[in-house]
């Protein structure tokens, strides 16, 4: 099997499968335009994402890189309709606050329509059914003194 | 990292998870959330609302007091289509009249009998109780109709006599004959006009020596119960009282002076609003509000009272929502001009408190901004104010289907 390194900003190299990166739509054009494919000692720079973030990602496309490719937006959110496989459920919980925002711009900036769907979905969750003070004590905001209306 | 470092995009995507009401909490947590959901969502969803909607900048913009957010536009939108609303009545008087209004976003312009009282919008309620000022000279005739256009007021008197007003001071001068009834007046840059029961009039005002006088420069054979000049002054959009052959809407080059006969079904006109350079609205006396369009000639959607009353007068917000005032119990319709053939909400101010005789007063005068609804009745002036949650639901949305 193909495999592919990736360098996170702080210039720790991962290796994994060429499949799994591809989860990124962004490393997927990036090798495509780039011609990258056949060169196997390629290292893919990622200059936004720290080693720790991209650890995850990696363990996470890793599971998910057989999964069906690339539905756009609406199509996703219609399968999955607001399921969260347990694998994810799991791999979500595993994770604390900070590294949940850190997975989302990520995934935001890889292009993982998956992972940023499900972090998303669990950010919202937390927000969910909650007063403003509970919600600021979950993300720990500061309050600020705060003109409703007008 | 905190959820206030994430980028909008990212936010964005969270947020499509979240209800509105969720969103709302959310927007009390913090100044940054609440500046991304209101710039971005409440935005979005508030461009076409009626009264309230924002797309293009509407003329209802200007009647505003003040700069509504767009979370404040969903929930007074939604007020006014549910009918929830405060009633007040300001400035009663025993002696019947039919009162003009005008408002603007610091001042609502009113006449009673012979003078014009402008009263300004500030403190805690709509209106003040007590007037600023009073526009009017010594002459003891009823005013009928007025218009305001930045600092100029022109207003003409039952008897004849018009008078304008601008910051140079005021200047009256008989344009009519005493034995004529005035029905309605209008100017737009130097060009002024004039039509009572006989005929209609233009004039070119001119200044010399620091007074204003007006030149009489063309005079119809027709009378106009309503009628505006257009923004460029070119054309003069005239409803007549009478029109026996039913082609009461008329527009006159004011230039050359030559007459369309527009092709809208109607033997009489109370009021009339331009909507824009192609489109007319009317409210008539066969009991419909018609939005005419010059370009195909022809009415494009005629609305029915749904109580066979007359349409007295018309307000219009800009976008979609126009208002209109019927002939008896002071009662208002609210049509969006999307929908063709149903009104979207009915009010009827004053049925709990006025007495027997005042309940089917005609809306003479209808005025309205994002917040507040102004009606000039026939014994005094109701304000609607939409701005409260805890308003009186009075939902007549579905009155009507509710008979058959």
């Amino acid at each position: 099997m193909e495999r592919i390194k990736l360098q996170s900003s702080d210039g720790e190299i991962f290796e994994t499968d060429v499949q799994a990166a591809k989860c990124s739509i962004t490393i997927k054009t990036m090798l495509e335009d780039c011609g990258l494919d056949e060169d196997d000692n390629a290292v893919v720079p990622l200059s936004n994402v720290s080693s720790n973030t991209l650890r995850n990602v990696i363990h996470w496309a890793e599971h998910h890189m057989d999964d069906e490719p690339s539905l756009d937006d609406d199509e996703a959110e219609s399968l999955s309709n607001g399921m969260i496989s347990s694998w994810d459920k799991e791999f979500i919980s595993k994770v604390d606050q900070a590294m949940l925002f850190q997975l989302m711009l990520a995934a935001n900036y890889l292009d993982i329509k998956g992972l940023l769907e499900l972090t998303c979905r669990t950010v919202a969750k937390m927000i969910k059914g909650k007063t403003s003070a509970e919600i600021r004590q979950v993300f720990n905001i500061r309050q600020h003194p705060f003109d409703h209306g007008q | 990292m905190k959820i206030t470092d994430l980028n909008i995009d990212c936010l964005l995507r969270i947020f499509k998870y979240l209800s509105e009401r969720e969103l709302v909490i959310l927007c009390e947590t913090s100044n940054y959330f609440n500046a991304v959901i209101e710039q971005n969502i409440f935005y979005a969803m508030t461009k076409d609302l009626l009264l309230c909607g924002h797309r293009n900048r509407p003329s209802v913009e200007k009647r505003n007091r003040i700069q509504l957010t767009y979370f404040r536009r969903l929930q007074v939108a939604r007020n006014w289509l549910r009918g929830v609303y405060m009633e007040r009545h300001y400035y009663h008087h025993a002696q019947m009249f039919s009162s003009k209004l005008w408002l603007d976003s610091d001042a609502l312009y009113i006449t009673h009998a012979n003078y014009l009282r402008k009263y300004r919008r500030a403190g805690p309620e709509a209106l003040q109780r007590r007037y600023e000022v009073e526009i009017t000279t010594p002459t003891l005739s009823d005013i009928s109709d007025f218009v305001k256009k930045q600092d100029t007021i022109f207003a003409g008197r039952v008897c004849g006599a018009c008078f304008v007003s601008d910051t140079d001071g005021i200047t009256e001068q008989a344009m009519h004959h005493a034995k004529e009834y005035m029905f309605s007046v209008d100017f737009v840059n130097e060009v002024y006009a004039t039509s009572t029961d006989t005929c209609c009039k233009l004039w070119k005002r001119s200044t010399e020596f620091g007074l204003t006088h007006f030149d009489l420069f063309m005079q119809l054979q027709h009378s106009f119960k309503s009628m505006k000049l257009s923004d460029d002054a070119q054309w003069l959009y005239g409803g007549l009282y009478t029109d026996t052959g039913r082609k009461a809407l008329r527009a006159i080059n004011v230039d050359s002076g030559e007459e369309q006969v527009l092709n809208s079904n109607t033997i009489s006109i109370y009021d009339l609003k331009i909507k824009d350079e192609h489109v007319l609205f009317t409210a008539n006396f066969d009991t419909t509000f018609r939005m005419f369009d010059r370009r195909t000639d022809r009415d494009v959607a005629v609305w029915e009272d749904p109580f066979d009353s007359s349409i007295y007068c018309l307000e219009y917000d800009g976008l979609y929502a126009v208002l209109c005032g019927a002939k008896y119990h002071s009662r208002v319709n609210l049509y969006d001009i999307r929908v063709p053939g149903k009104y979207i909400q009915l009010y009827f101010p004053g049925r709990a408190t006025a007495r027997q005789n005042y309940r089917s007063s005609p809306v003479y005068s209808l005025a309205c901004d994002s917040q507040y609804m102004f009606i000039a009745t026939d014994h005094n002036l109701q304000v609607l104010d939409f701005t409260t949650n805890y308003g009186v639901q009075r939902d007549y949305s579905h009155f009507h289907e509710s008979l058959r």
